[in-house]
C-alpha cells in the first residue's frame, strides 16, 4: 500500500474455527474512510447491515486510525465497531488510555472478530501476531480482577481490554473496558464479545515501534501547531483550562445553571444538589490523582477516593460529567459516594455508565407510578441503586429485565413513554429543552441517543465556532451537520473528541497529510466526514431505519423544563426539516444520488 | 446581590460567590465592573481589551447567557440570579 501511517496489517479472527488470517488495508477504503470509526464502519457495512447482532455472524472490530499511537497529541484512541444489540444500528465506541497505542505498537491497524468460540478465550496480541488462549479461568470474573491476573501473567508493557460479567450475561448495554477505568461504553460492544465467548484482548508492545510520520518535516510543523492550539486553549490548556483542571465534570454547574440538567428521569431540568457533585466540589473534596492517556497533556481524568460513608476507601477513576449526571440529578441522588460506587461497578462489571443511570431513573419513575411489581426504588435511594446495578450485571431479580436497557425494559413494563431513549439507547446529560442542538443531535445520531456525534454544546455553551442561543432552534440543523462531519473525521484519525475544543479541520488535515502523505484541504476533511456519516446512515437504512426513528421521547417535545427552560420544549420537527435539507436526505434516508456524490459504494 | 462564580474563577475570589451592594437599575456591565473593582485579576479573565465579554466566557442572568438577552447593557432585574463561568467544556 502506498499510504504512510498505517501498519497495513489487519487480523481476521474466526472465533468459531480458532483460525487467524492476516491481510493489508484496502487502500481505496483507507482513502475514503481514513481509519478507526470510518474504516471500522466500512468493515461492519461489508459484513452486512441485516446481520443479526446477536448472532456469531456479527463482526466485532477494534480499529485504529492512522494517527493512533503516534506522537500526535490526543492520539490514544481506537474504535470498537459492531452492529449494536442495543440499538440495531451500526455503532462505533471509542476508548482512551494506552491500549489503542499499544495495539498499533504491536503492529496492527485492526483486529476483526467473527464467529463464536465454543469455550471462553482471550486474544493475545504481540509482534504482529494474534493467538487465542483459553479464558475459562477468567470467565465470571470482573474487569479489575481479570486485568490483575493477566498483568501478573504477562508483565510490563501490557494493556488489557476486557469485558466483565455484564457482557458475559448479555446485558445489552455492556461495555468493553481497558485499564480498569476506561470504557468503549456505548452500544453494547461487551455483549457482542460475551456472545462470542471473547473475554479479553491482551496487547503487548512498547513505544520502540511507535510509527513515524511519512513526511518528518511536515510532521514537526503540524504537530507543533496542533499541540500549541491545545496548550493555548482556555478550555484544554494543561493545568489552566477548565477541562484540564476540573475534568469533564466542570460542566455540571453550567448545564444546571442553564436549566439543562435532566432531573428525576427528565421530569425536571434543574437539580438542587448539582454543586455537591460538580467538578469544583469533587476537586476540593475527594480528588487524589489526575491520570492521562497516551500523548495527552490535558489529563482530564480525575481519580477520587471516597473518604466517608459506606463506600469509604473506594478509589476509582472516571468521575466524569456523564455518570455524575446519569447517577446524580437524573436519579435524584446528590451523594458523590454513591455515584463513584456505581461508576466503579460499571467499570468492574463492564457496563455503560450513561445507560445504567437512565435504566435506574426509569425504574424509579416506574416505581413511583406503580408500574413495577413490589416497592421498586425511591428517588435518591443510594444503597438501592448499588444493589440494582449489581442485579443488572448478574441479571438477577429486576436486573433480568433492566439488563435489556432503558427502552426495552420500559417496553416490558408496558410504559415506553418513560424511557428517555432514542433508537433504543438512553440519552446523555444535556436536556434538549434547554440545549436544542442536542435535541436534533440525539434524534439523528446514527448510533442512538448520543452527545458525541455532533457536540453542539461547543457552540451553544462556549461559542465554538460561533456562539448560538441554546434556547433557539433555528439554524441548529445545519450547525449539527458541521459538528457531525468534523467529529466523524477526527474519530477516524483517531483523535480524542476534546481536541475539537482547540483544533479544527485545518489542524486535522495537516496532521493527516504529514502522517499519511496525502494532502487534504479543510473542505476535503468535511467531505470525508460527511461520507462517513452517510455510510453509517446507509447502513442503518438497509437495516430498516428511516426518519420515523429520528425521534425523541415525547417528554422533551411536550413537557416544558424547569428553571431557565421553564417555558421551553424541543422543536424537533422544525429542526429535522432543516437538518434533512442540509444533509440532502429524504425522510432520514440517504438517496442514491447522495451515495454517488460521496463515492459510497 | 450575590454573584456566583465557577471553576477557575473561584480561586481568584476565594469562594463560590461575591456579594455586591444592591443597586436598582444596575446593568450587567455595572455588575462586572463591581466585581473587577473588588478583584482586579478578574478583568483579564472576563473582558477583552475592548471591554466586551471575552469569547467563551458565560455571564448568565437567570440562566441566560447575556449575549442572547441584551448584552452588557441589559438591566439586571431585582432578585436575579447571576452566574459567571470561565470557558468550560467536557463531554464524556
Amino acid at each position: 500500500m502506498a499510504l504512510g501511517g498505517y501498519a497495513n496489517h489487519v487480523a481476521r479472527v474466526d472465533l468459531s474455527s480458532g483460525s487467524v488470517a492476516y491481510e493489508g488495508i484496502n487502500e481505496e477504503d483507507a482513502r475514503l474512510y481514513i481509519g478507526a470509526r470510518g474504516l471500522g464502519v466500512k468493515y461492519v457495512y461489508d459484513n452486512g447491515p441485516t446481520t443479526d447482532p446477536n448472532s456469531p455472524d456479527n463482526l466485532l472490530g477494534l480499529v485504529n486510525g492512522p494517527l493512533t499511537g503516534t506522537e500526535a497529541t490526543m492520539s490514544g484512541r481506537l474504535a470498537f465497531v459492531t452492529k449494536s444489540p442495543l440499538t440495531g444500528t451500526v455503532v462505533d465506541s471509542h476508548m482512551g488510555g494506552w491500549s489503542a497505542a499499544r495495539l498499533r505498537w504491536a503492529g496492527f491497524d485492526a483486529l476483526l472478530f467473527t464467529g463464536k468460540s465454543e469455550a471462553p478465550v482471550y486474544a493475545y496480541v504481540e509482534g504482529g501476531t494474534v493467538e487465542l488462549r483459553p479464558a475459562g479461568d477468567l470467565w465470571g470474573k470482573g474487569v479489575h480482577e481479570t486485568i490483575a491476573i493477566l498483568n501478573d501473567r504477562y508483565g510490563d508493557n501490557l494493556s488489557v481490554m476486557s469485558i466483565g460479567q455484564a457482557g458475559e450475561n448479555g446485558v445489552l448495554f455492556s461495555s468493553f473496558m481497558n485499564e480498569d477505568d476506561r470504557a468503549a461504553g456505548r452500544g453494547g460492544t461487551g455483549a457482542v464479545a460475551g456472545m462470542k465467548n471473547l473475554k479479553a484482548v491482551v496487547v503487548k508492545g512498547d513505544r520502540s515501534t511507535m510509527p513515524k510520520a511519512e513526511d518528518r518535516d511536515k510532521w514537526r510543523e503540524a504537530h507543533r501547531v496542533a499541540l500549541k492550539t491545545i496548550i493555548d486553549s482556555e478550555v484544554t490548556g494543561p493545568k489552566t483550562g477548565g477541562l484540564s483542571v476540573y475534568g469533564t465534570n466542570v460542566l455540571t454547574n453550567v448545564v444546571n445553571a442553564m436549566g439543562g440538567m435532566g432531573t428525576k428521569n427528565s421530569q425536571l431540568t434543574t437539580f438542587e444538589g448539582a454543586e455537591k457533585l460538580s467538578g469544583e466540589t469533587i476537586r476540593e473534596t475527594i480528588l487524589v490523582d489526575e491520570p492521562t492517556c497516551h500523548a495527552c497533556p490535558v489529563a482530564c481524568k480525575k481519580e477520587v477516593e471516597i473518604t466517608e460513608g459506606p463506600y469509604k476507601g473506594l478509589r476509582m477513576e472516571s468521575f466524569e460529567y456523564e455518570p455524575a449526571w446519569s447517577l446524580g440529578a437524573n436519579c435524584g441522588n446528590d451523594d458523590a459516594g454513591v455515584v463513584a460506587k456505581v461508576i466503579d461497578q460499571c467499570n468492574d462489571h463492564g457496563m455503560d455508565a450513561i445507560e445504567i443511570g437512565n435504566v435506574i431513573s426509569m425504574y424509579m419513575e416506574a416505581s413511583e407510578k406503580g408500574y413495577v411489581p413490589g416497592p421498586g426504588l425511591a428517588w435518591g435511594d443510594g444503597a438501592g441503586m448499588v444493589e440494582l446495578a449489581e442485579q443488572m450485571a448478574m441479571r438477577e431479580g429486576p436486573g433480568e429485565i433492566l439488563g435489556l436497557g432503558t427502552a426495552k425494559a420500559a417496553e416490558a413494563y408496558g410504559h415506553p413513554e418513560i424511557a428517555m431513549a432514542v433508537k433504543g439507547q438512553a440519552v446523555p446529560a444535556y436536556d434538549p429543552r434547554a440545549i436544542k442542538g442536542e435535541g436534533i443531535g440525539y434524534a439523528t445520531s446514527n448510533r442512538g441517543a448520543c452527545h458525541l456525534r455532533g457536540y453542539t454544546p461547543a457552540s451553544e455553551i462556549l461559542g465554538i465556532p460561533v456562539k448560538t442561543d441554546p434556547l433557539a432552534w433555528e439554524g441548529k440543523g445545519p450547525l449539527l451537520k458541521i459538528f457531525q462531519d468534523l467529529h466523524a473525521f477526527s474519530d477516524s484519525l483517531d483523535l480524542c473528541k476534546f481536541s475539537a475544543f482547540a483544533e479544527g479541520a485545518a489542524e486535522y488535515a495537516q496532521q493527516y497529510e504529514a502522517i499519511v502523505g496525502i494532502a487534504l484541504s479543510e473542505e476535503d476533511v468535511m467531505t470525508t466526514g460527511e461520507r462517513i456519516y452517510n455510510l453509517e446512515r446507509r447502513f442503518n437504512n438497509l437495516a430498516g431505519f428511516d426518519g420515523s426513528d429520528d425521534s425523541l421521547p415525547e417528554r422533551f417535545l411536550k413537557e416544558p423544563g424547569t428553571g431557565p427552560a421553564a417555558n421551553s420544549v424541543c422543536e424537533l420537527d422544525e429542526m429535522k426539516a432543516e437538518y434533512y435539507e442540509a444533509r440532502g436526505w429524504e425522510d432520514g434516508v440517504v438517496p442514491e444520488a447522495k451515495l454517488r456524490e460521496l463515492s459510497i459504494a | 446581590m450575590e454573584v456566583r462564580v465557577y471553576a477557575t474563577l473561584r480561586p481568584i475570589v476565594g469562594g463560590r460567590s461575591v456579594s455586591l451592594p444592591d443597586r436598582a437599575g444596575a446593568t450587567v456591565a455595572d455588575v462586572i465592573d463591581g466585581l473587577i473593582a473588588r478583584f482586579p485579576a478578574l478583568r483579564e479573565r472576563l473582558l477583552s481589551d475592548e471591554g466586551e465579554i471575552r469569547p467563551y466566557v458565560a455571564v448568565m442572568v437567570d440562566g441566560r447567557d447575556v449575549r442572547h438577552v441584551g448584552g452588557l447593557g441589559a438591566v439586571v432585574p431585582a432578585g436575579a440570579e447571576i452566574d459567571i463561568f470561565p470557558p468550560v467544556a467536557g463531554g464524556a
